[in-house]
Order: structure tokens, then C-alpha cells, then sequence
């Protein structure tokens, strides 16, 4: 079941039904059923790697909080211990929580991996002994891919680091938990919710607020827009360029990623509005997972835009913990002897700025285009913040103005130039099929395509381009408006309800017009579903 | 929530539904002739209608309800569709049977022939067969009835490897077309998407194209062939459910084969289904019979459209032949043209004596 099906509206019709029917204090075993339906509509196939996943968190998170509580109350009852007695307590304790979590983590991110990178490993190993004369074929194993596994097992994992850490206490009700790792808008495509934030908001009964429920279907139909008179003709586009990149040069391979850039916002954004549409109808705020990523001016702050959520994850439990950790600061102690205080500092930085993109890459997918295209990522990250002084004494001497808008235009631009860049390693067949792209792009300088009516080869009949384009407008419209801080739903709510109404209707047409659905498309399957 | 929102939210609703109902509609199946005729049968008052001609274009193109009702006062409509599956035919009688109290039923063939059963499993033909009814009931009995029909289709002569030859009736589609049918914005929307025009002759052929000619004399050869197989069971069986269906209806019948320049195998084929039709006790006829068709004064030379339809001139002769038959051989018989609930028939058939004059001065200039 995808979200854009009649079997999800009914799903989330009835489910929206009889959440409100229910009892305030039972709610969230609607939001279970629901979940459940969802996740085995067609059938249990690799679903019990989903049930195994939510039986180690939950037992892993009630150990851990056996463990805090326990540490807690020792403490309480023996206030006199001195700073080292509790100190050594602390490091006593942490050593088992840590045996605790490692385990729960291995078991869990060992589902992901065996699953999604067993055959991709087995062939590299493979592969590489055969170069030592090692012939044998790699074993591989024929099992679907569970449905979100990338993104509940970070869900899940987060949930039990952040009760090592103490940050929260284990649900005792496995049920709940479940709910948790499989609630049914986000488990396909995210966002990666915190325990902390969505958990408490699943749990409690939320009455029907009828602004919320309308907010939620605006939301969900905005999303709804996105996806099907956006991304889906860009998507025809980029398919054109990625599929035939042989037969196309220069300016066409560079305008083809740029619109695979639109269309994957469109689509993963859209997807986005859709689920928190879907959760805000019963009254639950997910965590938003774009800020309008293409207004950023460097590509770290393309990356603070850009699925916020997995960006966090990557921060929190890879980033952080590699930077602060011992091994990184005596690395940073020892390389400033070596290369001066600015790079000593900032090379703990950057290497695990350089693993989390390394693992942001991997997480699309098991092949080197999405490792490759996650350290283009933090070589262009490291590189700008590396040669910051470099440039800032550059614009200077030649007396550039950066606090202008040309200025912050330009950024934008070179910013998405970049991201666009980047795009052609995780959109491309392969590897070899992405530098093949970059070598077609830089072979020839061809302007004469936009005004040739190349364009039109490319899969869009003229009126799907005016109306791809139109879309395009509003879209940056209601971005820029947003960018300025204004609340569209809420400033929508003020007006006249006539124009409400008009407004809503109108879209409502819109989209049953000129949205990209029935026999000639497959609108249903997203971008990020697949990863 | 209070009676306010309460009540807004139903406003609101309602102007929506009234809104997706109108854009479902003209963005839904396209409108072809065959909308335009079933269109024009639906507007008919009820009970005013004798007997009805079902098949497929070669019918749409060969009755002329107002050739009948001027020259001989009956009252005939045809229901044709473009390769009108021959499966339905009990279901659109019953549909016609809702507003008017039919006598006979007259049905050619050419949609029983293999080919045409094969060829003519096709999404646009079977949308057409069945959503142009407008009554809901009927249209779902149709759908229903298409639904078997592609069954035994496929369970007797397999399914065919083309997948434009192939309709699968579970598509969300074949409910709903305008989840297909709504980007024909990419081509442009023209004038009759937005509104549907009835026919305007009580469904003869009102396109300018009933007046083209076409020699088909060196085609004759087709019909010269001699009956040696039988049909198949296939379509026997379909023949066989017409033949219960019309007996529990007390509705008579008479199977007709309008003439066409098919392939010779074809063309033998329709005829072996006349003959099977008049060993079980109907009254047939073949126009592709040299006697029948010499007695029909059609000519070879200047009544075909194209191998495959006939004009006109050529619609006019089989018409008039026909109702000739049914005085004849003593089907139900008044003439209508003295009732004056009849009146706006004779309008109608003034305005296509105007058309048909006018359509062959303008063909000759």
C-alpha cells in the first residue's frame, strides 16, 4: 500500500474515524492497528524483520533503563560516596549500558545490513579474492528489502541511544513501542522521528481539533500537488537525460540533474507534506524534514535543509560522538604539531564530517555512486570551510559586496550548481555511468539546446513545460513567503472563506487536471521508498 | 466542533463534489459518435419505441430511424457501438427495456465474427460499450456482463499476446475513466468534451462522412464462397444467451448481416452464423446473399463508404429493406406517423431529408 492509493485513503479515513470514536486513553491502539494494516497489506514477506527490530529496542531500551534507574537510586541511597566512588560507579555502569547497547545496535543495524548490503559486500569480497586467484561465486541471498528499513532501524536505534543516554525513560509496553518504529504515514519514507518528541505525541489521545484536521488535508493535498504535477514530469525528464546520457552533451546533462534536484524535492518534500498532513489530521506534529533546501548558500547549509532528520540522526549519533570522542581529540592534539592550530582543530571535524557523509551515502543505497556521492558532499563542505579565510581575503582585495542580494544569489545559485553535481552520482545506473555524465557535461559548451527546441526531446510536450513552469512559480512563491516566516495555512485562514474555499477547490481541480496519474504513470512510488 | 463549522464543512463538501462532478465529467471518456447516440436514444420519451438494431459501426452507419419512421412509421433506434462487444446485447436490451417496451430486437453479426471478438478486446471499444449508458444500474449490469464475457473470451481462445488486445475490467479506469482520460488537457479540450450534443437524427449518421463513395465492385469475390464448417462453441454459446434471454422477454428477433467487404474467410464466417441462427428457428437477414442483396438494390458501386461501411444511399436501401421485411413476415407493425406523441419524429426526419440533400449536393460540388 503507497500513500497514493484509494487503499490508503480508506485506511486513512477509517482510521481517522474511529481514533475519534475511541476513547481518549486508547487512541493509540487505532494508530497501531492502522500501522499494522498498513505495513503487512501485502503480506508478512521480510514485515517480521520490522517485529524483530522493535523486540530488541524494547528489550534493549528496558535493560538500559534498569540500569539508569538502578544507578539513580544507588546514588540516592548513598549520598555520601565521594566524586571518584560515584565517578567510578558512573564508568562501571556506562561499561555495561555500553556492552547493552552495542549489542542492541550490532542486532538491529545487522538486520540492515545483512539485508540491504549482504549482496553488494559479497560480491566486492568476492571480487577482490578473485584478483588473488580465489574463483568461487558470491553467495547471495534473495530476500525483499522490508519495507522502510532504512528508516526505522535509525528511528529505532535512536531510541535506544537516547535512553543509554539517560535522555528518556523505556515504554514498558511493547505494543507502544511498536507503534513508535511503525507508525503508518512515516515508516516508508520518514521523517526519522525522536522518541521524545513523536512517542509522547502517539501515546496521548488527541481530540478532534477541526483547524488541525483541515490543516492536515491542506497539507497533505500541498503534498499531493508536489508530487504528481511536479516530480512526476521532471522525473520524465531526468529519466530522458539519465537513461540516454550517451546521446546527450553539455548543457542538457547539466539542465537533466537539476531537474532530477527539482523532482526529487518535489517528490520526497511532497511525500513529506503528505505524512505530516496524514499525522497532523489526527493531531500529531511530525518533525519537519526540509526547509526549503535550494535557498541555501553553501551546500553545509544545503545539508541543515535537506531531510533535516536523517541530517540530525547523522549529527547527534555520528558526528558528535566521533568529534567529542577521546580517540578524535588526541588525533587533534597531534596533528596541530604537525599542521598548525587551524587545521588541527578543524581535521577531527572533518573526518567525521567525512564518515557521517560516508554512512548518508551508503544509506541510499549498497553501490559506490551513493559513496562517492556522499563524500562529494564533505569534500565540498570541508573544502568551503577549509578555504574560508582563503576566500574571505580574496573578496576582499577584490572589493566585493557580500551583503548585497546579488550576492546572496549567487551563492544560492553556485549552491545548487553543486548539489546538482553531487546529484549525478546517486541518480546515475553507476559509478562509471556518473563520470560518464560529468565527462559529457564538461565536453561541450552547447547554449544554442535551450533555444533550439531541444527542450521538447526531452519527454515534455510543449504545454507540460508551461505547466511544469507554473508549477515552479508557485512553488517559489509559497517558498519565499514561507523563507519570510509566514504561516501560508494560517494566513490562508484569515481570508474571506469564499476565497478559501476557491483556493482549495481550485487545487483540488488543479491536481485531478493536471496531475501525472493513471495508465501512463506509476505515481505512486517515491524516490525515497526505494532507499 | 459547532453547528457552524458543522455546516460549512457540508457547504463545502457539497460545492466540491458539485465541482469534481463536472471537471469528472467533461475530462472522462471522450465523446464520440456512439456517446452521441446513446445520448440521442436516452432523450427519446418513453414507450414510443417498437424495436431496436444493435451492433456495431456497420449498424451505426446502415439504420437510419428516420428513413423508417418517414417511409413506414416505425419506430426503430439503433444502439450501436464500434466493435460493440456481442457479449453485452442481452444487457443493453435490458436497458432499453427500462423506458420503452421493445417488440423486436434486430442484431447483426459482425461482431461475432472471430476476428472481431478478438480485435475488439480493446479498453477504448469496451469504455465505449459501456459508459456511454447513463443509466448507472444499467452501465454496472454492462460492465458486469463484459467482465464474463472477456472470461470466456480468454478461457476459449486464450488470451492474446498483444496487450493492446487485452482489457483487464479490475482497472480503477474502466469505473472511474477520468483517471485516464484527464490528460487529454496535452492535447487540447474541444467544445464537445464540455458538452454532450445528442445526435441529431435520432442517431442516423449526422457526420458529413455518410456521404464519401467508393467502388467495391472488384471486392465481390469476397461473398463467393460456399458454407462447409459450423461455428464455433464460443459462439454458439454467446448466440444461445441472446436466444433465452429474448424468449424470457418475449422479444422477437431477427440476426441480420449488413453488407461489408471483410476478408472472404470473414465474410464466409458471418454468413455460417446467419445460417446457424436460421437452423434454430430465426429469421435472418444476409445482405451479402446475391438474391437478398440484388433485392436490396444496393450497388456495389455507389453505396459503400468504404469496404467495411456502407453510405447514406447505401444506409437508406438497407433501412428500407428491412422494414420491409418486418411488414412483411408479420412482426408487430403500426404506423406511428398518425399518433401525435409522435410529432417531433416527423420534425426529425424533415431536418435529415434536409441533411441527406444537402450532404450528397455538397459531395457532388
Amino acid at each position: 500500500m503507497t500513500l497514493i492509493s484509494v487503499e490508503f485513503a480508506l485506511l486513512w479515513l477509517a482510521s481517522a474515524i474511529l481514533y475519534f470514536i475511541f476513547p481518549l486513553k486508547y487512541r493509540w491502539t487505532v494508530l497501531l492497528a492502522a500501522s499494522t494494516v498498513f505495513y503487512f497489506w501485502g503480506g508478512i514477506g521480510t514485515g517480521y524483520f520490522m517485529l524483530l527490530t522493535v523486540a530488541v529496542v524494547y528489550l534493549t531500551a528496558r535493560v538500559l533503563d534498569k540500569y539508569n534507574v538502578e544507578h539513580k537510586e544507588y546514588l540516592k541511597n548513598n549520598p555520601d560516596l565521594t566524586r571518584d566512588e560515584k565517578k567510578a560507579l558512573k564508568l562501571k555502569n556506562q561499561k555495561k549500558k555500553r556492552v547493552i547497547l552495542s549489542v542492541g545496535l550490532v542486532i538491529c543495524f545487522a538486520f540492515l545490513v545483512f539485508l540491504k548490503y549482504f549482496n553488494f559486500l559479497s560480491q566486492q569480497t568476492f571480487g577482490i579474492l578473485g584478483i588473488f586467484g580465489v574463483q568461487a561465486k558470491a553467495p547471495e541471498i534473495d530476500l525483499a528489502l522490508p519495507l522502510g528499513i532504512s528508516f526505522y532501524t535509525l528511528q529505532a536505534t535512536s531510541y535506544i541511544v537516547d535512553v543509554y543516554r539517560g535522555k528518556l525513560r523505556a515504554e514498558k509496553n511493547i505494543a507502544k513501542v511498536m507503534l513508535f518504529v511503525s507508525f503508518f504515514p512515516q515508516i516508508i519514507q520518514g521523517p526519522i522521528g525522536r522518541f521524545g518528541h513523536l512517542a509522547p505525541q502517539l501515546y496521548e489521545g488527541h481530540r478532534f481539533n477541526f483547524t488541525q484536521f483541515k490543516y492536515g488535508l491542506q497539507l497533505f493535498l500541498w503534498g499531493l500537488i508536489k508530487k504528481l504535477t511536479l516530480a512526476e514530469y521532471m522525473g520524465i525528464i531526468a529519466d530522458e537525460v539519465f537513461t540516454n546520457y550517451n546521446d546527450y552533451k553539455g548543457i542538457i546533462i547539466l539542465i537533466g540533474s537539476m531537474v532530477y534536484g527539482v523532482q526529487v524535492y518535489a517528490d520526497f518534500s511532497g511525500g513529506m507534506d503528505m505524512i505530516r498532513g496524514v499525522a497532523q489530521v489526527f493531531g500529531i506534529e511530525m518533525a519537519v524534514n526540509f526547509e526549503r533546501p535550494y535557498f541555501a548558500r553553501s551546500v553545509a547549509e544545503f545539508w541543515r535543509r535537506w531531510h533535516i532528520t536523517l541530517g540530525a540522526w547523522m549529527k547527534d549519533y555520528v558526528f558528535y560522538p566521533l568529534s567529542l570522542s577521546k580517540a578524535f581529540a588526541s588525533m587533534g592534539k597531534k596533528t596541530r604539531k604537525v599542521f598548525g592550530t587551524y587545521i588541527g582543530k578543524m581535521l577531527p571535524t572533518f573526518l567525521a564530517s567525512f564518515v557521517a557523509f560516508f554512512l548518508v551515502g551508503i544509506w541510499h543505497g549498497s553501490s559506490y555512486k551513493y559513496v562517492i556521492y556522499g563524500l562529494w558532499n564533505s569534500v565540498i563542505i570541508s573544502g568551503s570551510i577549509l578555504l574560508d579565510p582563503v576566500y574571505k581575503k580574496v573578496l576582499k582585495k577584490l572589493k566585493v559586496n557580500t551583503e548585497c542580494f546579488s550576492w546572496q544569489l549567487f551563492q544560492i545559485v553556485r549552491t545548487f550548481f553543486l548539489v546538482s553535481i553531487g546529484r549525478i552520482f546517486s541518480r546515475a545506473d553507476s559509478l562509471t555511468a556518473s563520470f560518464a555524465m560529468l565527462r559529457n557535461m564538461f565536453s561541450e559548451f552547447n547554449p544554442w539546446v535551450l533555444t533550439d527546441g531541444t527542450l521538447y526531446e526531452l519527454g515534455l510536450t510543449a504545454r507540460e513545460m508551461f505547466l511544469v513552469f507554473l508549477v515552479i512559480i508557485v512553488l517559489f512563491v509559497v517558498s519565499l513567503m514561507q523563507e519570510k516566516g509566514m504561516k501560508i495555512r494560517e494566513a490562508l485562514d484569515k481570508q474571506n472563506m469564499l476565497f478559501q474555499w476557491l483556493v482549495v477547490i481550485g487545487a483540488i481541480i488543479f491536481l485531478m487536471i493536471y496531475g501525472a496519474y493513471g495508465e501512463s504513470f506509476n505515481a505512486a512510488d517515491f524516490v525515497y521508498q526505494q532507499f | 466542533m459547532k453547528n457552524k463549522k458543522w455546516l460549512r464543512s457540508v457547504a463545502f463538501i457539497l460545492l466540491l463534489s458539485v465541482a469534481v462532478m463536472g471537471v469528472m465529467q467533461i475530462y472522462g471518456l471522450p465523446k464520440t459518435y456512439d456517446t452521441r447516440n446513446i445520448a440521442a436514444f436516452d432523450a427519446e420519451q418513453e414507450k414510443l419505441v417498437d424495436g431496436v438494431v444493435l451492433g456495431t459501426s456497420v449498424v451505426a452507419h446502415s439504420w437510419l430511424t428516420p428513413v423508417a419512421w418517414q417511409d413506414y412509421g416505425v419506430a426503430i433506434y439503433h444502439l450501436s457501438t464500434s466493435v460493440q462487444p456481442f457479449g453485452i446485447v442481452p444487457e443493453y436490451l435490458d436497458y432499453v427495456q427500462k423506458t420503452q417496451d421493445i417488440k423486436y430486437a434486430i442484431i447483426d453479426i459482425h461482431g461475432l465474427r472471430t476476428e472481431a471478438i478478438l480485435s475488439g478486446l480493446r479498453p477504448a471499444k469496451f469504455r465505449a460499450a459501456y459508459l456511454n449508458i447513463p443509466d448507472m444500474e444499467s452501465r454496472f449490469k454492462v460492465l458486469k456482463a463484459l467482465n464474463s464475457y472477456v472470461q470466456e473470451v480468454y478461457d476459449f481462445y486464450g488470451k492474446p499476446e498483444s496487450e493492446s488486445n487485452t482489457v483487464d475490467l479490475e482497472d480503477k479506469s474502466y469505473l472511474i475513466p477520468f483517471i485516464n482520460f484527464h490528460r487529454r488537457w496535452v492535447d487540447g479540450l474541444k467544445k464537445a468534451d464540455y458538452v454532450t450534443v445528442s445526435n441529431r437524427f435520432m442517431g442516423a449518421n449526422d457526420r458529413d462522412n455518410s456521404f464519401g463513395v467508393m467502388d467495391c465492385s472488384e471486392f465481390i469475390d469476397r461473398w463467393n464462397f460456399k458454407l462447409t464448417d459450423e461455428i464455433d462453441d464460443f459462439q454458439k454459446g454467446q448466440l444461445q444467451e441472446i436466444f433465452d434471454y429474448a424468449a424470457e422477454k418475449d422479444i422477437e428477433l431477427v440476426f441480420i448481416n449488413i453488407p461489408s467487404f471483410r476478408s472472404k474467410s470473414e465474410q464466409k464466417e458471418m454468413s455460417e452464423i446467419i445460417e446457424y441462427c436460421k437452423s434454430k428457428g430465426y429469421d435472418t437477414i444476409d445482405f451479402t446473399d446475391s438474391k437478398v442483396f440484388e433485392e436490396s438494390g444496393i450497388s456495389l458501386s455507389e453505396d459503400f463508404l468504404n469496404k467495411g461501411h456502407l453510405n447514406a444511399r447505401g444506409g437508406v436501401k438497407v433501412t428500407k429493406y428491412i422494414c420491409e421485411f418486418l411488414i412483411e413476415n408479420g412482426y408487430y407493425y403500426t404506423d406511428h406517423r398518425v399518433d401525435e406523441a409522435y410529432i417531433h419524429w416527423h420534425t426529425t426526419a424533415e431536418k435529415y431529408n434536409s441533411f441527406y440533400e444537402k450532404g450528397w449536393a455538397e459531395s457532388k460540388a
